[in-house]
């Protein structure tokens, strides 16, 4: 079996995520207030409602028709997650090597998953929803359709099962992966240390303001979480240029009926026969 | 000197006297919400303070 954490540790771990998930949307959220790196939008607590309105839909549909529908342990956990036929069960790996491997693996799942998003035409409709936002900011990380992360964590989940990598490496991964998406996504002016000594291997803000660009040639790279690597690996990976005010959005999503919550729900239904977003 | 060592008896005296009534401290301890508050708690002031920086 893979090692096991108390119950009290796994308390803390998820105090962790669930706190630092609301300490970091606060921290940047207020930032933005201060130093916005662009013109905000007109109305930020508008655009708030709107966001926070279809990520509640998005944790609702994940909580509510996924995770509680699991047989779970006395814990809470998945049964089906503590596999003990996993691939990386037999190596008996210690609990920080697993931790390792899990925030890896985690990482190259979302990666090949956030390229099938821009792939496949049926999966776009629904990613659409994220890239639609014409004023990126710490709440564009909550902006996702809930039936794209239903399918999310459909395959991290399936992904756990089959390498047999414990449930707690998964949440140690979220108090990782949900601050750093909405550092990412944060409307503030960061330090430019960050690009210069981090770009190497993580995936910075600049990068991923590139990937939110409108245009075709320039959304289809930087697909990577947290982890610039795998864009290097398979050559998805696109530089910034020089300094400029960043374009965000989809021309064809602009309008303000596909940015209320009802629209965004709706999107992958009525942009359909639009053609290329 | 012997008022001395009376007081000294009589506090010894009261102080045991009381010990015997008195709980064990008990050490405030946070539950999961508390920590969950305590952190993003955390994060609102840090954004407070990143805000009112001078660029």
């Amino acid at each position: 079996m893979a090692p096991e954490l108390s119950a009290q540790a796994e308390a803390l771990l998820r105090a962790a995520t669930l706190g630092g998930f609301l300490g970091a949307f606060a921290f940047l959220w207020l930032w933005e207030g201060g130093h916005p790196l662009d013109q905000p939008v007109l109305s930020r607590s508008r655009h708030l409602a709107r966001n926070l309105g279809i990520f509640v839909c998005t944790v609702g549909a994940v909580y509510g028709l996924f995770w509680a529908w699991l047989p779970k342990d006395s814990l809470g956990w998945p049964t089906l997650a503590a596999n003990p036929d996993g691939l990386l069960v037999p190596l008996r790996l210690p609990a920080p090597v697993l931790l390792v491997a899990g925030l890896v693996v985690g990482d190259l799942a979302e990666y090949l998953f956030h390229r099938a998003c821009h792939r496949f035409r049926w999966l776009w409709l629904m990613h659409a929803v994220h890239h639609s936002d014409p004023h990126v900011d710490v709440t564009t990380g909550l902006r996702f359709h809930p039936v794209e992360a239903l399918l999310q964590n459909a395959l991290v989940l399936a992904a756990l099962v089959v390498l047999g990598i414990p449930p707690w490496v998964q949440v140690a991964r979220a108090i990782l992966a949900n601050p750093y998406n909405l550092f990412q996504h944060a409307n503030v002016v960061y330090p430019q240390w960050i690009e210069r000594r981090f770009r190497w291997l993580f995936a910075t803000p600049a990068l991923h303001r590139l990937h939110h660009s409108p245009d075709a040639g320039e959304n289809n790279t930087n697909f990577g979480a947290i982890l610039s690597l795998w864009d290097r690996c398979f050559g998805t990976l696109r530089e910034p240029g020089s300094p400029r005010q960043p374009r965000y959005g989809l021309r064809a999503l602009n309008a303000d009926s596909w940015q209320t919550v009802r629209g965004m729900v709706l999107t992958p239904l009525r942009a359909r026969n639009l053609g290329a977003l | 000197m012997k008022f001395a060592f009376a007081l000294g008896l009589l506090s010894l005296a009261v102080t045991s006297a009381y010990a015997a009534n008195v709980s064990p401290a008990t050490v405030p301890t946070l539950d999961e919400g508390g920590l969950v508050a305590l952190i993003a708690l955390v994060g609102v002031v840090g954004g407070f303070v990143a805000r009112r920086r001078k660029k």
